[in-house]
């Protein structure tokens, strides 16, 4: 379909929760292909979500695999109503978000997950994700609650940086 | 329309009310916070602001702006212009290094001159004294970029002078993630 653009903060659709999805119209399936036409059309993100397009459905794309050092992954995936069923450990990393390209911050963020979700035929499916690849689901999965990863930092002092380089 | 920068510095006894007493002055002469950090260090209040505006000041200037609020909260300030705000090094890893032990004089000095002898810049730098009055502990938390083409054998030599020193040492690469 086409490339869309990103949303910036503050944008306000950002801050939206989005709505469920419940039959798979034409605008939810052009959705999809704009998500991923616009995730592969960068060469650095791993994933987006549907608000970060302007659309408020629960749709994220994600695709660990362009991660190199990510070797436990599920590959190019979109989730549909994406629900974390359990959490396991903590990790931290450092984030960046394209929809705010001019910070980045330290997140604590969930190991391992268990996420349940519906592919693009609305057929459930259940995996687990840990790492890389579950830190990343658990940021898309924040933007359709309109929470961004600046919402998640603990210490403003210690753990918010401006971004010192760009990709 | 070019901008001009100053680097203030304030320093007092904490108590409520400073940084509003600052920023007060800072809004009403139409000066733009660019960044800024504060914080109490052993209960001393310290703020550095870096503040711009379109019109060119003396360091002079500035703190007569604040005479008032420095004699009413017992401020120290001091201002300096800034000329040239990007810096020129490329760095492409960031690491934290993580020092301690039990305190003694000569810990950051030692560490942060190595450091200054491999190119490797300081970005942000906390220490603390924590541990019993009688038995200290002494951490220290850095983080740094380290520019390219510097190979890992550096944090082997951090390593050693972090021995003699008789601290421990930690170093762990920082990878930023766009999602």
């Amino acid at each position: 379909m086409a490339i869309k653009e990103v949303l910036t903060y503050p944008n306000p659709l950002l801050k939206e929760i989005s709505e469920e999805v419940k039959e798979v119209t034409p605008d939810v399936k052009d959705t999809i292909i704009d998500l991923i036409d616009t995730m592969d059309s960068t060469g650095h993100s791993v994933g987006i979500a549907a608000p970060q397009i302007g659309k408020l459905y629960r749709i994220i794309a994600v695709d660990a695999s362009k991660n190199k050092k990510c070797t436990n992954h599920h590959g190019k995936m979109v989730m549909i109503n994406p629900e974390i069923l359990k959490w396991e450990g903590m990790l931290q990393f450092r984030e960046g978000c394209m929809s705010l390209p001019d910070y980045t911050g330290n997140v604590n963020r969930a190991r391992k997950i268990l996420v349940q979700y519906q592919d693009e035929k609305l057929n459930t499916k259940v995996i687990e994700a840990e790492e890389f690849e579950a830190v990343l689901i658990q940021h898309e999965i924040d933007h359709l609650d309109g929470v961004l990863f600046i919402d998640r930092i603990i210490s403003k002092r210690t753990d918010l940086f401006r971004r010192k380089k760009y990709k | 329309m070019k901008k001009n920068y100053y680097a203030l510095t304030f320093v007092s006894v904490d108590k409520p009310g400073i940084v509003a007493e600052v920023t007060k002055v800072l809004y009403e002469e139409g000066f733009n916070i660019e960044d800024s950090s504060s914080t109490l260090l052993r209960g001393f209040f310290s703020m550095i602001l870096i503040v711009s505006h379109e019109k060119s000041f003396s360091a002079k200037d500035i703190i007569t702006y604040f005479s008032e609020s420095c004699k009413k909260y017992d401020l120290s300030i001091s201002v300096k212009p800034i000329d040239n705000m990007t810096s020129a090094t490329k760095y492409d890893r960031t690491y934290i290094v993580s020092v301690y032990g039990s305190d003694k004089p000569g810990i950051v000095y030692k560490v942060a001159k190595f450091l200054s002898e491999k190119k490797i810049n300081i970005v942000d730098l906390q220490t603390k004294v924590a541990g019993k009055e009688d038995k200290p502990l002494y951490i220290m938390v850095l983080e740094v970029n380290v520019p390219s083409g510097l190979d890992e054998s550096w944090m082997l030599s951090l390593k050693k002078i972090s021995d003699e020193l008789g601290t421990d040492i930690n170093v762990r690469q920082i990878e930023t993630y766009e999602f």
